[in-house]
């Protein structure tokens, strides 16, 4: 399991190093002119000069990209061209609302998701389970930024319960409407694919051996189906995790979230380079470490992968 | 009952009534007092003076700051803040300011003339890369200054800790009122020194609040300064809360967690009739032009002065405005837009007429559009202008020129058209100050890096530096307005719409007033809420 670990993290330096490059070639060869876009009055000649050397762009971009590598390997990700800050301080700052507001989103995910999922499940072609596969389709088809708008306009400014945008104090009140905007999608799919594995995890010999033993339901489901049927689920919430902590554009967008996914769009918007592409930077490791952990966790729920493995090396 | 009875209930009931009459006394609001005012701001840039150059930084930067001068909100006419008075030399090259006593950073330490040297130099050198520079170049020294040959500005002098002189390189009549911009605020050497690039997030200025902190993306708070020299605000604190939806921030308005939000668009008509929002709504005219450009030294506009004439008669703009902008803006009716002073009402007699424009048309040497090529016209893409692009392709099309549409990122389109790559676009001018020549000069002046469509009138140019040097007000706004004049005779360019503000503030708000400019001054401000 270490040799493993190891080299998966071996295996995200040639990620980063393809990842930055595709990115400065991108926004190199984009025919923006970052200097022009925020000198938009008044500029001469001389000025743009001075202002493209102090954003450093003034260079070839074999220079600017081996000035940036270097730059990297300390852990710098290099100066903002609109704002002329610490890229590290920007993305510090916007980080950890995105990080919290995905683990909120995962949270309602994992709960409403699976257990609406075992329910459906347990009770097939029950009221309750065409209730589910109705509302997970309605959620499935229900863009994400117009549920948002809807949820702020009936929850907080018709009955004014909940804050209709920002993070305010960060009580749980302000992760409310965001994390269920955020996660109804994904619970969805959740929620299909639990009731899916349930239901081919419950028709399995040993369920049936597990019942005529006079196992309780409660017993069978939760100690027997289940954990088999989650080992899928859990690949989706642990690639979901990974993707939601690289920021949620239209959430945030829609309720003014602090996140990184804003940040990291307006910065496109922007043509501001070293926020782009630090914000990349960061989401790929991210994604990745997901990645990993989800294996890590793949192999614990399941000990065929585990012997699977073993046997190879024999 | 007795007399001494009756004594007693009179008694009784005058104790009633003064305790009574003092509870009311007591529960008088005194609504001028305290409070806090949220405003919806998107992200500043930066809230340093060398680099606030968009609207953002700067509203913020107004509270925060006091300069040499501020503008009148109704005329905006200069009007003295720091600089307490002034005199100019007869050849209107030397400035001697008389700074006000008593004034301080919010550190607490006084504010010199030194302060200003060291302010104006940062801005200008070169090492800063300034947004803003082009805003001090006419002071002397400012070309070497950005060459990097000289780390201050030769033409910035403190004479003694109250006292400025600045020599210019050439006569700039208009130099006091520019005078009034942000990027001329003075900021301490010692916080420069240390907070370098964070000084944006730890900025200490002179004016009637003091900045507390900058969450990023989330809001900027405020508090009043009590020490300030003039009259103390009556807000307690300012938040400006920081939201890029402005749907979502006109949400939070009418759900009355914000006192202050722009209108989106698409909102302002069922605005302006809903009876609980109409009578917040501000849709004053701003200081901000709409307008197209032509490449002049390129086919087919160069030498092709009915051509032009012929576009700009064929275009609806009552249309545009009504339809399109909800009423917001206004038609320009010249190049130079109402609150700027020399303002020439009606300056162009042009207006929505087909038929004309078909008879110019022909003139042009293209009878019903023939042989005239389909011609490209740029905008910039992400602001919306699509729409009123495809309406300007309608209008033209009746009339027999066709137009191809295509969006392009700001500089892009602004480098196609430096190229004579696009050879009619969009383009937009806000001023910086409330002066002809803001609108004029950059625009117009043929060595200016502003001048896109390549206009060269040696007349103009030497009508705009005269203009520049004229010391007497009445006389060289008759320049300009000579200028102007010149500039619609030749239908230089085509003139859309004068901006209109789609502002809205709760009506608890006492005493905003926001000016042509969206400069406003909360230290004014009261709240008036029951």
């Amino acid at each position: 399991m270490l040799y493993f670990i190891l080299r998966r993290i071996v295996q995200i330096l040639p990620v980063i190093i393809g990842v930055t490059l595709i990115l400065f070639i991108l926004m190199y060869v984009l025919p923006e002119d970052p200097a022009k876009l925020i000198l938009q009055k008044g500029a001469t000649p001389e000025a743009l000069a001075n202002l493209r050397a102090k954003m450093g762009i003034d260079k070839p971009i074999y220079v600017q990209y081996w000035r940036y590598v270097k730059q990297l390997a300390k852990g710098d990700l290099g100066t903002s061209y609109r704002y002329r800050r610490s890229v590290n301080s920007i993305l510090g700052e916007h980080y950890p609302y995105s990080i919290k507001l995905a683990f909120a989103a995962i949270i309602i995910e994992i709960i409403l998701g699976i257990f609406t999922g075992i329910i459906s499940a347990i009770k097939k072609y029950s009221f309750w389970d065409i209730l589910a596969t109705i509302s997970t389709t309605l959620l499935v088809c229900i863009p994400v930024y117009w549920l948002g708008m809807v949820m702020q306009v009936v929850f907080g400014l018709k009955l004014g319960w909940l804050p209709m945008s920002g993070y305010g104090d960060g009580s749980i009140r302000y992760y409310i409407l965001p994390a269920l905007a955020l996660a109804s999608v994904s619970t969805a799919f959740i929620a299909r694919m639990m009731r899916s594995t349930m239901l081919e995890s419950l028709s399995n010999d040993y369920i049936v051996t597990a019942y005529a033993k006079g196992l309780s339901q409660f017993k069978v489901i939760g100690k027997h189906a289940l954990k088999n049927a989650l080992i899928p689920v859990v690949t989706l919430i642990g690639l979901d995790l990974g993707s939601l902590m690289g920021g949620a554009i239209l959430t945030e967008t829609v309720f003014n979230w602090p996140g990184v996914g804003r940040a990291v769009y307006l910065a496109i918007l922007q043509r501001d380079a070293p926020v782009v592409i630090g914000g990349t930077i960061v989401l790929v490791m991210i994604f990745v470490i997901m990645n990993l952990l989800v294996d890590i966790l793949y192999a614990w729920l399941d000990p065929r992968i585990r012997f699977e493995r073993k046997e190879i090396n024999v | 009952m007795s007399l001494r009875s009756k004594l007693k209930i009179i008694i009784a009931l005058l104790i009633i009534v003064v305790l009574v009459g003092t509870m009311f006394i007591g529960c008088k609001k005194d609504t001028k007092a305290g409070g806090v005012m949220r405003l919806h701001i998107n992200q500043p840039v930066s809230l340093d003076p060398p680099n606030c150059y968009e609207s953002e930084g700067i509203q913020v930067s107004r509270q925060v700051w006091d300069g040499l001068f501020t503008y009148d909100p109704k005329t905006l006419e200069i009007v003295p803040e720091l600089a307490e008075k002034w005199e100019v030399s007869s050849d209107g090259l030397v400035y001697t300011f008389h700074l006000r006593k008593g004034v301080k950073f919010h550190s607490g330490r006084a504010v010199t003339a030194e302060d200003f040297v060291y302010s104006w130099s940062r801005v200008a050198n070169k090492d800063a890369a300034s947004y803003l520079a082009y805003h001090l170049s006419a002071i002397k020294g400012y070309d070497e200054c950005q060459a990097g040959t000289a780390a201050t500005l030769a033409g910035v002098k403190a004479i003694d800790d109250n006292t400025l002189e600045v020599t210019l390189s050439y006569p700039y009549a208009d130099f006091v009122t520019t005078l009034g911009h942000v990027v001329f605020y003075p900021v301490a050497k010692e916080d420069i020194e240390k907070w370098g690039d964070e000084y944006t997030k730890h900025v200490n200025g002179t004016g009637p609040f003091k900045f507390v902190e900058w969450i990023d993306d989330q809001s900027i708070k405020l508090v009043r300064n009590d020490d300030y020299y003039g009259d103390k605000a009556s807000l307690d604190e300012v938040q400006y809360v920081i939201i890029a939806d402005e749907n979502t921030a006109f949400l939070e308005f009418k759900g009355g967690n914000l006192e202050f939000t722009t209108i989106p668009v698409g909102k302002i008509k069922a605005t302006q009739e809903d009876p609980k929002l109409k009578d917040g709504v501000i849709a004053k005219p701003m200081l901000a032009l709409y307008y197209y450009g032509f490449n002049l030294e390129a086919a087919p506009f160069k030498d092709n002065i009915k051509l032009r004439e012929a576009i700009s008669w064929a275009i609806d703009r009552k249309n545009i405005v009504d339809t399109l902008m909800e009423g917001a803006p206004t038609p320009a009716t010249g190049f130079v837009p109402p609150g700027i002073p020399g303002f020439q009402e009606n300056a162009s007699d042009v207006s929505y007429d087909p038929e004309k424009a078909k008879a110019l048309l022909a003139e042009a040497g293209y009878p019903n559009g023939e042989g005239l090529p389909t011609l490209q016209f740029g905008f910039n893409t992400g602001a919306g202008h699509e729409q009123i692009a495809e309406a300007l392709q309608a209008d033209l099309k009746d009339v027999g020129i066709n137009i191809e549409i295509e969006g392009f990122e700001w500089g892009t389109m602004l480098e196609k058209a430096k190229a004579g790559e696009i050879v009619f676009f969009r383009l937009g001018w806000q001023a910086d100050y409330p002066t002809m020549d803001n609108f004029l000069y950059p625009l117009f002046y043929s060595k200016s890096s502003d001048n896109y469509g390549e206009y060269n009138n040696p007349e103009v140019d030497k009508l705009l530096l005269e203009a520049r040097s004229t010391i007497d007000k009445d006389a060289r706004i008759a320049k300009y307005q000579e200028v102007e004049k010149k500039i619609l005779a030749d239908y230089a360019f085509v003139n859309i719409y004068f901006y209109g503000m789609r502002r809205i503030v709760q009506t608890y708000v006492k005493g905003f007033e926001i000016d042509a400019m969206e400069n406003y001054d909360l230290s004014k401000v009261y709240l008036e809420k029951q």
